[in-house]
Formats: C-alpha cells, structure tokens, sequence
C-alpha cells in the first residue's frame, strides 16, 4: 500500500463511524459509498461500528428510564418560581415529542397531524391521540406518562411507521411509558414489577426478534 | 402552546428573561444533558446538581447564543464544560489535553468478569471502561448523533481531532477486547 494510499484509508476509517450515524453531508457521503464498493475489506468495519453503536446506546440507556426532575431547583437558583405547567401540557408536550424523531419520516408525519388537533382542539387532544393510539400509551387517564413495572428501553427504527410499532407493541401487551430521551430512546413497561425473569426474557426476545422495527432493546435494570 | 416552539426560539424568550420558556427547555432536554454529565462524573447525584447548574447558565447567558449550531450543541458545550470543570475540582489537578490523554482507563479489574459476558454486554463494558475524553467522544457520536462539527463545537477542540480522538477511542476499544479474549479483526 503505497503512502497515498493509507492516508485515505485512514482518513475514511476516521469518517466511518459519522458516515453510520448520517452525519456526513451528500457529497462525503457518496465519496465513502464508492471507497466501500472498492475496498470491502474496509466496508466490513460497517459492522463493528454498528455494534459499537448499539452498545453505546446500550450503555446510554440507564439514563433515559429515569423520571423527570423537578425544576424546583433551577427555579430556585434562578430566583424565579416554577410555573408549574398544568399536567396535561406535560401530557401535550410528551406525544409531541414521542413524535417528534426528525429521521423517521412516517413518525414526522403523525407528529404534524397531531400537531395541527392540537391547535385546534388542545382541549380534547388527549382523548383523540389516545383513542387512536390506547394500544401503545400508558396514559393514566391523560394525566402523562407512568412510570413502575418491569420496563426495558427500546429504539426504534428511523422508517419504522407508527401504526407498524403499535401493532407490535400492542400484540405483545406491553406499553410506552416515556421518551423519546437523547438518542430516540422510548421507555416500555413491558409487565409487573413481579414479573417472572422466564416471561421477562420471552418478552425481550419478542422484542429484538423484530429488528426491522426496533433497533435494539435493553433492560432498565 | 409552547410546547409547539422551537428551541431556538425559547432560548430568545430566555434571554428576554421568561422563566417558563426556562422551564420548557429544562423539561425538553433535562434526560439528555443528565445522562451526559452522568457519563463523564460517573456521580448521579453530581450529575443532578450540574444539570441545574446547565439551565442556570442558560439562563444566564442566553442572550449570547448565536443559533449558529443547534441548541442541543450548545447545551451540551455547556454541559461538557461543567461537567470537566467538576473533575477537575475533583481531581485537584489542572486539565488539559495532555493531562486526559494520560489518564489511564477505567477497567480496573474486571476483566475476568468480562470474560464471562457475552458479546454485546462485554463491548458495552469496554465502552465504560474507556478513559474520560475517550468516552465522551464515543457517547457524541454514537449516542448524541452529533457531526464533526458540532462535537468540535462541544468539546472546543479542532475538527481534525475530534476525528482522531474518536479514532484512537476505537482502537483502544479493540486492545479492550483484545485483553478480555475477543480478537475483532481491527485495526
């Protein structure tokens, strides 16, 4: 390998991992495409980066499981206090962002119609997006997300569609509590806290058995 | 309806002084910022404290955001900040560049028990046992979604270097491997 040579190499071993995560622009883009096509030995890298990915997200998850904290406290720092917003805006502002996953094209779609109910009957969009979608939300009466139970973290795939994700998730009974967090992550409680580990583990199996749709699924615990 | 406006357009409203503009942001991105520090103080109740002192800065100095990078960019710079300026109080040592590269891993002994794990549990064990800098690279990557540019503007180092940083993390990652029995095949 000549010296010229290498130093490509590197340099597209060094974009490989923004080239999986979509970060590079067209044009990069392309110019790694047509490096991978001529060197397969580089384009098997694909894989262990993808791993390293999943394991990232993986190691990541703990976090996005946890409930949110009060902001008492930076009202406090701030000496302002808190506006206390009524539960059902945090409601609101939940399914909107559940919605809200700028590369899932199909998930932007659902997120602008309910956006536009919620402009124009902010009132009753609860009992809208939750009769449409009561398979997949744990809604307690509208009041916001619940947290309890046995939950694992999940992410979905980006062209994953809603209705595809609710038919899987409601024919296996289990719910979305919470998300999406950083890295488009979705909290699902997938049973009691008192769960059996036998029935614990099928239902995770069930879960990653569906790769197309859910990218990866981590216990919270 | 704010919870239909941008982040842009909330940090604008935090600097015209509006704390529930504050308090939307907080409640928006509070997981995110948390998880992030977490990572790199490995303390959730430091963590905790430094995420509110994330949104006090936002609030205080939200009248020089530029929206020249993404609001989650200059949320986690923010973050970044607070998060190494804590490990340095921490650490009772001055931080630099040098100083990161030197610090060794986190692996301590374990890697007998890593052995043991499987293929995904054991890489995410090593994904933990990396250095500091190490892993705050690979969280922005892979986890954040951030380009070089914006992990650049994060971690207020050069774009050539995020990308060798993430690199040698790679590699690094391989040699952790290696140690608990798993030859990858790179570099």
């Amino acid at each position: 390998m000549s010296e010229d040579t290498k130093t490509k190499r590197d340099e597209v071993e060094m974009m490989l991992p923004f080239y999986v995560t979509g970060q590079l622009d067209h044009a990069e883009a392309n110019e790694i495409d047509d490096y991978l096509k001529r060197h397969p030995d580089v384009a098997r890298q694909l894989d262990l980066i993808r791993a390293e990915r999943e394991s990232t997200a993986s190691a990541n998850a703990i976090y996005a499981s946890r409930p949110a904290r009060s902001f008492g406290r930076v009202a406090a720092m701030i000496g302002k206090p808190s506006a206390q917003p009524a539960r059902s805006a945090d409601w609101l502002d939940w399914i909107k962002r559940l919605f809200a996953l700028p590369s899932s094209p199909a998930l932007s779609f659902v997120g602008a119609a309910a956006a536009i109910v919620i402009l124009l009957q902010a009132a009753t969009i609860g009992t809208l997006v939750v009769a449409q979608y009561s398979g997949i939300f744990n809604t307690a009466g509208g009041n916001g997300p619940v947290d309890g139970g046995t939950t694992v973290v999940v992410r979905f795939a980006d062209d994953a569609s809603a209705t595809a994700i609710a038919d899987v998730l409601s024919g296996l009974g289990v719910k979305i509590i919470d998300g999406p967090s950083g890295g488009k992550l979705f909290t699902v409680r997938i049973g009691p806290k008192n769960m059996s580990e036998a029935e614990r583990e099928q239902l995770i199996a069930a879960l990653r058995a569906r790769r197309e749709l859910i990218v990866f699924v981590t216990p919270t615990s | 309806m704010d919870r239909l406006i941008a982040d842009d357009q909330l940090i604008a409203r935090v600097a015209a002084a509006d704390p529930v503009a504050l308090e939307t942001l907080y409640m928006r991105h509070q997981n995110r910022v948390f998880g992030f520090i977490a990572r790199i103080v490995r303390d959730e109740a430091v963590a905790e404290e430094l995420t509110n002192e994330v949104f006090v800065d936002v609030w205080k100095h939200a009248g020089g955001y530029e929206a020249r990078s993404r609001a989650t960019t200059w949320l986690l710079s923010i973050a970044h900040n607070r998060a190494i300026s804590a490990l340095r109080k921490r650490r009772e040592e001055p931080w630099d560049d040098d100083t990161a590269a030197s610090l060794p891993d986190e692996a301590d002994d374990s890697e007998v028990a890593l052995q043991k794990a499987d293929k995904g549990r054991l890489l995410r064990q090593c994904i933990d046992a990396l250095s500091t800098e190490y892993r705050e690279i690979v969280d922005l990557v892979y986890f954040h979604e951030l380009s070089v540019a914006e992990a650049s503007t994060v971690l207020g180092i050069p774009e050539g270097t995020v990308k060798t940083r993430l690199f040698n993390a790679r590699k690094r990652l391989s040699v952790l491997l290696k140690d608990a029995g798993v030859d990858r095949g790179w570099p």
